[in-house]
């Protein structure tokens, strides 16, 4: 008994982190042009599909295939920006989370239509390694997500708060007008948080396709759950967000003890309205907004 | 000068209204098969439920996500009716509209303390939970497997025509018909009511209207109810009128098929809704062969109305009859001057 909560304890941990790391792309963008991003989800996808590309038909190896991923997924964000969301910068609220909406739409059927709907297979060696760990087990590619995973949370953490580009990041999110006349180039900003939280996202793809299968909707899921990530956590923050993330992961691995697994999808949207009749500020609120 | 302008207008809209209904009505003499008379019928559903969504998004300015599932209640709610208890059609019409109604204005309690963005993303989430209820609850939906034969209305005597069997297109052609001009009379009053009045000074300035002694709240609320009872009247009629309904149909990103129709349409523009849900209903259908780029076509043209098209057709016209207008002044100045 023991055994089998650890092992949903760990894989919830597991399955929080990929939460996280596509939630925080979504909240730094969030945090920046109060925008929330629904083609997120399909830069998730596309990470999925060039990681599968490059590893299992190009036969590069795994890391590198999952820079690939990256740089295909951030590229893909920064496309979305250039010629969506650019030209709504001064549009009213609800325009560009329309727009963003077409874009998921888009990217979804193209997917369809370019890759075909069948299902693929992204299998790496590391999904039938198993890893005993004192009295569970579970696959090698479960822990790869794990610590990748973390170790991206953390440098996230760093490079916002440390770097110069993260202190503009900052500054921008705080008062965009403020921080233009101090020298900064929102539209550089912008664009680097962009750049970076769609890379998560690529990487998020990448490392969790071997474990679910890929499909142009794959991102679906992962969106809403971010979404319900975002909220949770609380307008633009970080800390929120990560912690939300392992809370959804957590509850969702320990639902299948009290409701019929096809239920399980919706756990994220009950969390969150809780949350909100709760606390509708989210977790950690970061600034007052309008949104409430 | 303006006051003629603004009559001439409103005579043009009396007009143009008359003569299409008089098509309406001759539509099922003028079309040569019942395909394309189908494809009138899907387009007054869609009408409806368009309709629905523009008392939420046009009027008050709320994007709620939720309206593919609320449509999935009314077609549920009126089919397992009919084929459960035997109730009559004409009872579980306005039992789905109610019960959607109630459906809708239970995610409104919920996720109207959010705006924006959030209030977005929480309808989203409850439009995912009615999925997964059809999806899941295999005992009563039958889940992905389809709920099928689902009867037509049942015959009604009406005066002059006798008992009226719903078996034939035609006689299912001028219910929906029926429906459809009653939902625009209704959403035009509503529009031009004190509601209306509320619902627009919220779209425009929800603090404003606070201020101004508008409940906000329970008027967005009664927007949100509103809106969905259109959706339970158009899931109803969907559910008789193709007789076989599945979850797929109501999905979250269903939707967007009713939010291309409202925004492309022009957001609150009842005219721009109409027209624009018969062009998004026909235009897939007569281009068969393109069927696979359809949802790439839509998430496109959600995009580039938003962008270059803000305010729709009806924006778009305005702007023409504006610039019209201005030329026509322009040209009686300059016949003043000579």
């Amino acid at each position: 008994m023991l055994e089998y909560l650890l092992t949903l304890l760990v894989s919830g941990l597991v399955t929080g982190s990929v939460y996280t790391v596509t939630a925080l792309g979504l909240t730094m963008v969030y945090g920046i042009l109060n925008l929330m991003n629904f083609a997120h989800g399909e830069v998730f996808m596309v990470g999925a599909y060039v990681g599968y590309f490059l590893f299992a038909v190009f036969g590069v190896s795994y890391p590198i295939a999952i820079l690939g991923a990256i740089a295909g997924a951030a590229a893909t964000g920064l496309l979305i920006e250039a010629i969506v969301f650019r030209p709504l910068r001064n549009a009213p609220q609800l325009s560009p989370l329309i727009a963003s909406l077409g874009v998921s739409i888009f990217l979804q059927n193209l997917a369809l239509l370019i890759w075909s709907p069948t299902p693929r297979m992204f299998n790496t060696p590391y999904v039938d390694q198993v890893v005993h760990m004192v009295i569970i087990s579970m696959s090698m590619q479960r822990v790869i997500v794990f610590v990748v995973c973390v170790v991206l949370i953390v440098a996230l953490y760093f490079v916002v708060q440390s770097t110069a580009i993260g202190k503009a990041m900052r500054a921008v999110a705080l008062d965009a007008e403020a921080a233009a006349l101090m020298g900064i180039d929102s539209r550089k900003v912008i664009m680097a948080t962009f750049a970076i939280g769609s890379g998560l996202a690529g990487v998020a793809g990448a490392l969790v396709g071997p474990i679910l299968i890929l499909s142009p909707f794959m991102g679906i899921p992962i969106i809403l759950k971010a979404f319900a990530v975002v909220i949770m956590g609380g307008f633009g923050s970080i800390q929120g967000t990560v912690l939300a993330g392992f809370i959804l992961g957590i509850t969702e691995s320990f639902g299948v003890l009290i409701i019929p697994t096809a239920f399980i999808d919706t756990i994220a949207f009950i969390l969150l309205i809780a949350t909100l009749l709760v606390r509708p500020t989210g977790l950690f609120a970061e600034r007052i907004e309008e949104n409430v | 000068m303006k006051a003629a302008r603004l009559s001439g207008a409103s005579v043009a809209v009396v007009a143009v209204s008359v003569a299409s209904l008089m098509v309406a009505l001759a539509l099922p003499w003028i079309l040569k098969s019942d395909y394309y008379l189908q494809l009138f019928a899907l387009s007054g559903i869609n009408i409806i439920l368009a309709l629905g969504l523009n008392i939420v998004l046009g009027f008050t300015g709320l994007l709620a996500l939720a309206h593919a599932g609320l449509f999935g209640v009314g077609a549920y709610t009126s089919a397992l009716l009919v084929m459960r208890t035997g109730l009559s059609f004409w009872i579980a019409l306005p039992a789905s509209a109610a019960f959607a109604a109630l459906v809708g204005g239970l995610v409104g309690m919920c996720s109207l303390r959010l705006k924006g963005h959030y209030l977005a993303i929480a309808t989203a989430g409850f439009g995912i939970i009615i999925y997964q209820i059809f999806l899941n609850w295999i005992g009563l939906t039958k889940g992905a497997a389809a709920l099928g034969n689902i009867p037509p209305p049942n015959p009604i005597p009406l005066p002059g025509l006798g008992v009226v069997s719903f078996e034939a297109p035609v006689a299912m052609y001028f219910l929906i018909l029926v429906a459809t001009v009653l939902a625009i009379v209704i959403c035009a009053r509503i529009k031009h009511s004190r509601i209306g009045d509320a619902l627009l000074g919220i779209r425009e300035d929800e603090t404003a209207a606070e201020v101004m002694g508008v409940p906000t709240f329970r008027y967005k609320l009664l927007a949100f109810v509103l809106s969905a009872a259109f959706a339970g009247v158009a899931g109803s009629l969907y559910a008789h009128y193709t007789r076989i309904i599945a979850p797929e149909m109501f999905h979250l990103f269903e939707t967007v098929t009713s939010l291309l129709m409202v925004v492309s349409g022009g957001l609150g523009s009842i005219v721009g809704v109409i027209v624009a849900s018969i062009f998004f209903t026909l235009a897939p259908e007569l281009m068969r062969e393109l069927q696979d780029y359809r949802m790439i076509a839509y998430g496109a043209l959600l995009v580039i109305v938003m962008i270059f098209l803000p305010d729709g057709l009806a924006g778009a016209l305005r702007q023409i009859w504006r610039y019209g207008g201005t030329l026509l002044v322009r040209r009686e100045a300059a016949d003043g001057a000579a």
